[in-house]
């Protein structure tokens, strides 16, 4: 039974505490989600549980929690949508072979690294229970994130996008964002697979047949639906309930085959069709109760499971300053280090492996499925929390340190030549002229709105 | 030319990293999975009067994060230890207020060893057995 009364009070606190430190964090220049994710924390036993015990207890009782997973979940499967529909597949196509390079290392690097340190971690942090190819390919996964919707909010704020690094890094990202959830698809089955309720035979096949739907009748129904939007001028709320049934199905599918909902959920945004009606109708209708609402009680959800006390002697803070400079040294250095040997300046690969660097909420979604898999232990989930929350904090400061300040007031950032064989790292102007266009238009991209950068009010 | 080698040699990469991590890693030891909830089979809760005060004085809940154990007692979590499993025993090095032993070779595991809280400073022997797993919705929620 629901306890209405309990619920309303919990998310209006959640809301108020993810306004009040986004708020805060803005202030401080710092991406409003940051502060979103701090207030999860906040509420959880790492503080409000800890100075105040009964205040917690009385507003998160644990018989209150299972609505308050549920909003989660529907929230992030908004989300995931809302980043599928942002990612172009043109983004993906029209790439060089330096770009490849550079996306690639900059998850193969982070991806070995966690894995040598699992090597370390899996005898003292988890158990007999949990396979060590599961734990090492996890934590391989967890390392090589990027947060896509971050560094688009961070490029798109600082007028990047049009520069050759905003244009390698906005590339590189949505490579890892695709690469990385594929990887982590491939080890949820895995996990999985010794538990489910489906055999194998059923799996494969049953995957292969979600897929030839998805390319096929799917995407040719979208494409009707696209036609007929632009004939109305409008998304009708006919049309929009039909899109969120294609979202709820390929979710239903995906969860079904053992993989996960989200990624039914990613995959259904990245089929709909990139025409910019479309995409910005779509992103104004579900936005702002994604990113509002929805994700808010995802992080407060998060911080009720991650609890700081847990790390609780200097052997456990060893453990998170080794998780800490393993993820930095992976995805800054790997990602930096191929951009360098492809032919960027050491000032603009530093830049790039900063940004890729950033691991945002993107981050807390896998270490949440990892925790509910039971690949994570409670102690491990906290460390990987601070690393995420650490690694998106130090983005805005080390980027004004080593790119900012370095170019002179009043000059430009170095822009993209036209002349696309001027430069062997610049693609194809026409792959990013969707995101260009969004950049520089009234709106940002929703990946920025996503972030919750201060200028991202959508008018209705 | 130069985008083939540098592409042979992330390849190489991770093929080679991840062989040799598994292969390392297959050989690694992680402590047994001892997280849940452990019943008292002893009957002598009246010799410690902060035992016997506690909601349900006959369980332990158990939360693992590999060695390092964050237990409580009873279900108000008024008592709780950090402790640390190794070598078969858990021990709690901040206030040695707990001591037990398990036994790996009993169906389901047991905990056999003692207690020291207030009210039993002298210690009380105690032996407790893990329950059947009971698998929560949500995973990862600290009281």
């Amino acid at each position: 039974m629901i306890d209405l009364l309990t619920l309303l009070i919990q998310v209006g606190v959640i809301l108020i505490a993810a306004r009040v430190l986004g708020y805060l964090f803005r202030k401080i220049h710092q991406p409003q989600v940051m502060g979103e994710m701090v207030a999860g924390i906040l509420l959880g036993p790492s503080f409000m549980g800890w100075i105040a015990p009964n205040v917690s207890a009385a507003l998160f009782p644990p018989d209150s929690l299972n609505v308050l997973n549920a909003l989660s979940q529907f929230g992030l499967l908004l989300f995931m949508f809302l980043v599928g529909l942002e990612l172009d597949p043109k983004l993906l196509r029209g790439r060089t072979e330096a770009t490849i390079i550079v996306s690639h290392a900059s998850i193969v690097a982070p991806f070995v690294l966690g894995s040598v340190l699992a090597l370390y971690l899996y005898p003292r942090l988890s158990n007999e229970a949990v396979n060590f190819v599961h734990f090492a390919l996890f934590m391989g996964t967890a390392m090589s994130i990027t947060a896509f919707p971050v560094l688009a909010r961070i490029l798109t704020e600082r007028k990047m996008l049009r520069t050759q690094l905003g244009v390698i890094a906005i590339t590189t990202a949505a490579v890892d964002d695709v690469t990385g959830w594929v990887i982590l698809a491939i080890v949820v089955v895995l996990v999985r697979a010794s538990e489910a309720t489906l055999p194998f035979w059923i799996i494969l096949p049953g995957l292969a047949t979600y897929f030839l739907i998805m390319f096929y009748p799917a995407r040719w129904f979208l494409e009707k639906l696209n036609s007929y939007t632009k004939k109305k001028g409008i998304i009708t709320h006919n049309v929009l309930a039909l899109l969120l049934l294609f979202v709820l199905a390929s979710a239903y599918a995906t969860e079904f085959l053992g993989i996960h909902a989200l990624f039914g959920a990613f995959l259904a945004g990245v089929m709909i069709p990139k025409s910019n009606m479309f995409v910005h109708g779509l992103a104004e209708r579900l936005n702002d109760l994604a990113v509002v609402l929805l994700l808010p009680i995802f992080f407060a959800f998060t911080g009720l499971r991650a609890s700081i006390g847990l790390v609780n002697n200097l052997e456990m803070w060893f453990f998170t300053l080794l998780i800490i400079l393993v993820a930095v040294l992976g995805k800054f250095g790997g990602s930096s280090i191929a951009a360098r040997w492809s032919g960027l300046s050491w000032r603009d690969s530093s830049a790039l492996g900063i940004l890729m660097n950033t691991r945002g909420l993107m981050e807390l979604v896998i270490l949440n499925i990892g925790l509910d898999l039971g690949v994570l232990s409670p102690a491990l989930f906290t460390m990987m929390v601070m690393m995420a929350l650490i690694t998106t904090f130090m983005t805005s400061p080390l980027l004004e340190w080593v790119y900012f300040s370095r170019i002179l007031p009043n000059k430009p950032y170095p822009a993209a030549p036209a002349d696309p064989s001027a430069h062997k790292l610049i693609p194809q102007e026409s792959i990013l002229e969707n995101v260009l266009q969004e950049g520089e238009g009234p709106t940002e991209t929703v990946p920025a709105q996503l972030a919750g950068s201060p200028s991202s009010q959508i008018q209705p | 030319m130069k985008y083939i080698l540098q592409y042979m040699i992330l390849v190489l990469f991770v093929g080679l990293g991840l062989a040799t991590v598994i292969f390392f890693g297959n050989q690694l030891e992680a402590p047994p999975d001892i997280h849940g909830v452990w019943l008292l089979e002893t009957n002598n809760i009246s010799e410690c009067t902060t035992l016997a005060q506690l909601d349900s004085p006959n369980t332990m809940q158990l939360s693992q994060s590999g060695q390092f154990l964050d237990i409580s007692l009873g279900t108000s979590d008024e008592i709780r230890f950090s402790a640390r499993f190794k070598e078969g025993q858990i021990d709690s090095p901040k206030d040695n207020s707990i001591h037990l032993v398990l036994d790996r070779q009993s169906t389901p595991y047991r905990l056999t060893g003692s207690l020291i809280l207030p009210g039993c400073e002298a210690g009380i022997p105690v032996s407790y057995i893990l329950q059947p797993a009971e698998k929560s919705s949500i995973e990862g929620l600290h009281p």
